[in-house]
């Protein structure tokens, strides 16, 4: 960034201060008048002289906007008649801020309170909401649907080719379109520096399937897709401003991509979310379907389409869904020699939101029980303001005011509450959603479109303004009918109100424990989860490893693919500083399984595996020094060298799990195997080596066999090339970028990462969401220690005078600081008791979140139950030692 | 509430040192008149909004051009930051002494943003009053010889 581009910026910060419909208004020509004037007067920026020109008319533009704005808005507040509702209303509001000014802890708690379990509250709904609840940002996104193949064992819908995607769009009745998209990282060069930029490869139908066009321009017809269509392109709004600076006359122009020249012909709208479902997250560009490989088009094997269809309106789902698996069956019919295919769909929302749910809903009910926790609290202080004030309200009962009049008072108070706090959670809202939004698991879909919106903001405030009124408005009820005698008799000072009230008190300390410590306990057997999982042993080595996925491009012979990969290893074993290279189909952790079934002498097969012809097993192709670069131990035997290729004998290597389930306490080098699609005439396959287990698809599998071949001998077009230095894998990461774009530049990266990284990433949303249920846990707490010390000082300051007599009559004050902290713990006590049987229910639903522990974890339990009885008992310990120091004397003058 | 004046000129009379004016007197001075009703003339001008009617007397320019150009003819006495620009454009936008005009600027950078305004009619007249009233008050410091010996 420029100095003056720096500077801008800063500026463009200091003018988010401005009232919102200023800003709105003149932000962009105030931004303009700034580089304007930076550019007639270069340097001018750095000037100190300049800048305090430009705060002293921040300054005076805040002062008179803010004012406008302000004076504007009351102005426009109607005011009725004098005397009557309005007035009567701002004279309650006077006297409440005055009497809560008196109070300003009391006020601070509540509305802290207030606003953070608000706040919290909206903010995770405003994420599950976005994620899980909203509808696509799409023209009728109901009606989208993913179009694919259907595989056994594989979730989600699969890519189809574009041979397939032809005969479905001339033969399906179902879709009004039915669009393919493939994604690609093509270099952009021309303008500016060249960058690797996202693009997605997709049918004219496209545009219309989503029902989201070109803000500006258009985009391409069915012709542009067929081979030597025209090269056009459709560039999203984030680049073009980026690149061009939003510069209109960019229409019409072309730009290099990966050598071949584009004409821009449209710019899609600032709002456009490209599906995640289909391409890749950031995806600027959209190309016809033309640029696909001549060869890759001609094959009808090969499957790289993503298919979206748009559902007629006549069209539901199932019917959708009988017509696709008749087109499949009809498919394999007409050309069977890519094999047997079943096509399927699946609602674009399914797809794009996942299993999400899974790991918000935990959050979605944590966030619950702080608010409900919230609630209590402020019910809490409220009650006791309440109890409180009894004496003020029976005083002013006898000066002759009327019962409505005092109840209003009261509901105007907790009405001034309710809004203040829901502003305060409205602002910790925004807060949060943007921290979401930022430090959020970045797997979790949707995230670009998670906003804080109005209608949220707007429920947290009623939710808020709710909770003041009914808290405050039901002791106000039982106030103004107590009988004045007695009201003032009582004094507020006799004893700690009555006994009802008392029992309510008692009850929300309970409720509050029991909430609270379902809470701890949820946030310690996450918590708990999550350091077991750090601590697992996964079998390899990350440390020091860098990963870059490439895609060979489909179609080519084995031989030049494999040629291919051996090439690319061998350059980036010549990069200094690297040790080994290897290559995978599948990283560990990455999730991604290819199965097969085997059969071996001496191996018992159930009868179901014997029927789908041999025992199941996750297999992957590995070349080079896979293990080595892993640091993969080897167990027993040999790893692969480069004479397992095509044409030597036939090979695999087994893990522990297998090795055991073969040749159980036995040497299983030298056995033999045969695989369920091997020909009648392939020789069996000979087992090799042995390596230690790893925990290829997640990190909670344990003991999954696993079975590896020789990469030359089972080649794909789809490998994760590994590679180990001396320092962190990171750095070797420009490197092999280089190295692959030198070989070839058109070739998609789908991931460079470094290992380790890869491996937190596994784990990433689990420990998101273990931090904020733990921080929920722990703001419960701590609300729960505010609300028992409150409801504790209160009763003590209201028993002063019995305490007072008790140790005038030589009670020892150790008993009584014994007896006011056994009753609080008690009442605890109780609460932590329904509490924990709660917890034992609700933990159930967090078992999917779990690693290493039950639900019912004894250790995490106990841990959670000391933990909140002794926060409950330090927080009682300070009034207990009041109640305890009380001077008789002085609280007998009382009287 | 005092605020500190970082407004130095006052019809033309520069006044070299900073003082300090109650709040209130301030935000008086955020309507661009002296007259708080929006459909009567005002009084007087202020020197802000005087020489941005000034600036826009011959031809539509755009913001930077006329807070330029202000700072060019009262020789830097009048300097109008953005804020104060864009607050007072739109505040005689509102009074419809000025409007938006549909030009843009397209050698510019930023085109798109660049926007020009020009007088309206009754910004001219409210120009020409203003200007009539300046030159009666010069008149009459001519005639009691104030200005002889500077």
């Amino acid at each position: 960034m420029s100095r003056v581009e720096f500077a801008a910026a800063a500026y463009r910060i200091l003018l988010k201060a401005l009232p919102p419909h200023f800003r709105e208004r003149n932000e962009k020509e105030m931004m303009a008048w700034f580089r304007d004037h930076s550019a007639a007067r270069p340097g001018s920026t750095a000037r100190p002289g300049f800048w305090l020109m430009i705060l002293k008319d921040l300054a005076r533009t805040l002062t008179v906007e803010w004012w406008t704005t302000l004076t504007m808005a009351l102005r426009n507040n109607p005011r009725k008649g004098e005397g009557g509702g309005m007035d009567g209303l701002l004279h309650d509001a006077r006297v409440s801020i005055r009497s809560f000014c008196r109070r300003p802890g009391l006020l601070l708690l509540i509305l802290s309170t207030l606003g953070i379990g608000v706040g919290a509250a909206t903010t995770v709904y405003s994420v599950v909401h976005g994620v899980l609840l909203a509808p696509l940002p799409y023209e009728e996104p109901g009606r989208i649907v993913r179009v694919g193949k259907i595989s056994e064992g594989r979730a989600g819908v699969l890519a189809v080719s574009a041979l397939d995607l032809d005969d479905l769009q001339d033969r399906n009745r179902s879709f009004t379109e039915l669009a393919a998209s493939r994604p690609a990282n093509m270099t952009l060069s021309g303008a500016g520096e060249p960058e690797l930029i996202r693009v997605a490869m997709v049918s004219s139908q496209f545009f219309g399937a989503l029902g989201r066009h070109p803000a500006m321009g258009r985009a391409w017809g069915p012709a542009a897709d067929e081979p030597n269509g025209a090269p056009v392109i459709v560039l999203s709004d984030g680049i073009w401003q980026r690149r061009w600076g939003g510069d209109p006359q960019v229409l019409g122009r072309t730009i290099m991509l990966s050598g071949t020249s584009f004409t821009i012909i449209g710019i899609m709208p600032r709002a456009f979310v490209p599906p995640e479902a289909l391409s890749q997250r950031g995806t600027e560009a959209w190309i016809p379907l033309a640029s696909l490989d001549a060869v890759e088009r001609s094959q009808r094997g090969s499957g790289f389409l993503q298919l979206i269809g748009r559902l007629r309106p006549e069209v539901n789902l199932e019917s959708a869904n009988t017509e696709l698996a008749a087109l499949g069956a009809e498919l394999s019919r007409d050309y069977p020699e890519p094999g047997e295919r079943t096509f399927g769909l699946s609602p674009l929302h399914d797809e794009t939101v996942g299993d999400a749910g899974s790991s918000l809903l935990p959050l979605l009910a944590a966030v619950g029980l702080l608010l409900a926790i919230g609630c209590i609290n402020v019910a809490n202080l409220l009650l006791m303001r309440a109890s409180e004030r009894a004496h003020q309200t029976a005083l002013r009962s006898c000066l002759g005011a009327g019962r409505g009049r005092l109840i209003r008072q009261v509901m105007t108070e907790g009405l001034l509450l309710g809004l203040a706090g829901g502003l305060l959670g409205a602002l910790v809202a925004v807060a949060g959603v943007k921290a979401f939004a930022a430090f959020g698991p970045a797997q979790l879909p949707r995230l670009a479109e998670i906003t804080v919106s109005a209608h949220l903001l707007v429920s947290a405030i009623v939710i808020s303004v709710l909770t003041g009124v009914l808290f405050s408005i039901i002791p106000s009820f039982r106030g103004s009918k107590a009988s004045l005698a007695s009201r003032l008799a009582g004094g507020g000072r006799g004893r700690s109100g009555s006994r009802t009230e008392a029992r309510l008190r008692d009850a929300l300390v309970v409720a509050e424990s029991a909430f609270s410590i379902v809470l701890v306990i949820c946030g310690g057997l996450l918590l708990n989860s999550l350091l077991r999982l750090n601590t697992v042993d996964t079998g390899f080595h990350p440390e020091g490893v860098a990963v870059i996925s490439l895609s060979y491009p489909e179609g080519e012979s084995p031989e030049q693919v494999g040629r291919f990969f051996d090439d690319m290893m061998d350059g980036i074993a010549r990069i200094p500083g690297v040790r080994a290279v290897g290559a995978t189909v599948n990283l560990p952790l990455s999730g991604n399984r290819r199965m097969l079934r085997f059969n071996a002498p001496g191996l018992t097969l159930s009868e179901d595996d014997a029927e789908r012809g041999g025992y199941p097993v996750n297999y992957q192709q590995v070349a080079g020094s896979y293990f080595e670069t892993m640091g993969v131990a080897l167990r027993n035997g040999r790893t692969f060298a480069r004479s397992d290729d095509g044409s030597g004998p036939r090979v695999a290597i087994v893990n522990e799990s297998l090795a055991q389930r073969l040749v159980p306490n036995g040497d299983v080098v030298g056995s033999r195997m045969t695989l369920s699609d091997d020909s009648v005439a392939q020789p069996p396959i000979t087992i090799v080596g042995v390596v230690s287990d790893t925990r290829q698809q997640r990190l909670e599998a344990v003991g999954e066999p696993e079975l590896y071949f020789p990469f030359h001998q089972r080649v794909t077009g789809r490998m994760e090339i590994v590679a180990r230095g001396a320092g962190p894998g990171a750095s070797l990461l420009p490197a092999m970028r280089e190295q692959v774009w030198a070989a070839r530049p058109d070739l998609p990266i789908r991931r460079s990462v470094d290992m380790t990284h890869f491996v937190a990433q596994s784990v990433a949303d689990r420990r998101f969401v273990a931090w904020v249920v733990t921080g929920f846990a722990v703001l419960a707490l701590a609300l729960t220690i505010v609300g028992v010390y409150g409801t504790l000082a209160y009763a003590v300051s209201q028993r002063r005078r019995e305490l007072g007599v008790r140790l005038a009559m030589g009670a020892p004050r150790a008993a009584i600081l014994r007896a006011v902290l056994f009753r609080s713990t008690r009442t605890v006590a109780v609460g932590i008791a329904l509490g924990v049987g709660a917890a034992l229910v609700a933990t159930r639903f967090l078992e999917s979140q779990l690693f290493g522990v039950t639900s019912t974890d004894p250790l995490t339990v106990g841990t959670a139950i000391a933990v909140v009885l002794v926060a409950a008992t330090a927080a009682s310990l300070v009034p207990a030692r009041r109640a305890a120091s009380v001077d008789p004397m002085v609280s007998l003058r009382l009287e | 509430m005092l605020h500190l004046s970082t407004d130095a000129t006052i019809d033309g009379v520069k006044k070299s040192k900073v003082y300090i004016r109650p709040f209130r007197s301030v935000l008086r001075e955020a309507p661009v008149s002296a007259q708080r009703s929006d459909d009567e003339r005002p009084d007087y001008l202020t020197p802000v909004v005087y020489h941005t009617l000034l600036a826009l007397s011959q031809e539509p320019k755009h913001g930077y051009g006329i807070s330029q150009e202000v700072s060019e003819v009262t020789e830097g006495r009048v300097t109008m930051g953005p804020g104060t620009l864009y607050g007072t454009l739109q505040r005689l936008n509102e009074k419809g002494w000025v409007r938006r005009t549909e030009q843009v600027d397209s050698a510019a950078p930023h085109a798109e943003r660049r926007r020009y305004y020009e007088l309206t009619r009754t910004g001219r007249a409210v120009l020409r009053d203003e200007a009539r009233r300046l030159a009666r008050a010069a008149e009459l410091a001519r005639e009691r010889a104030v200005l002889r010996g500077s």
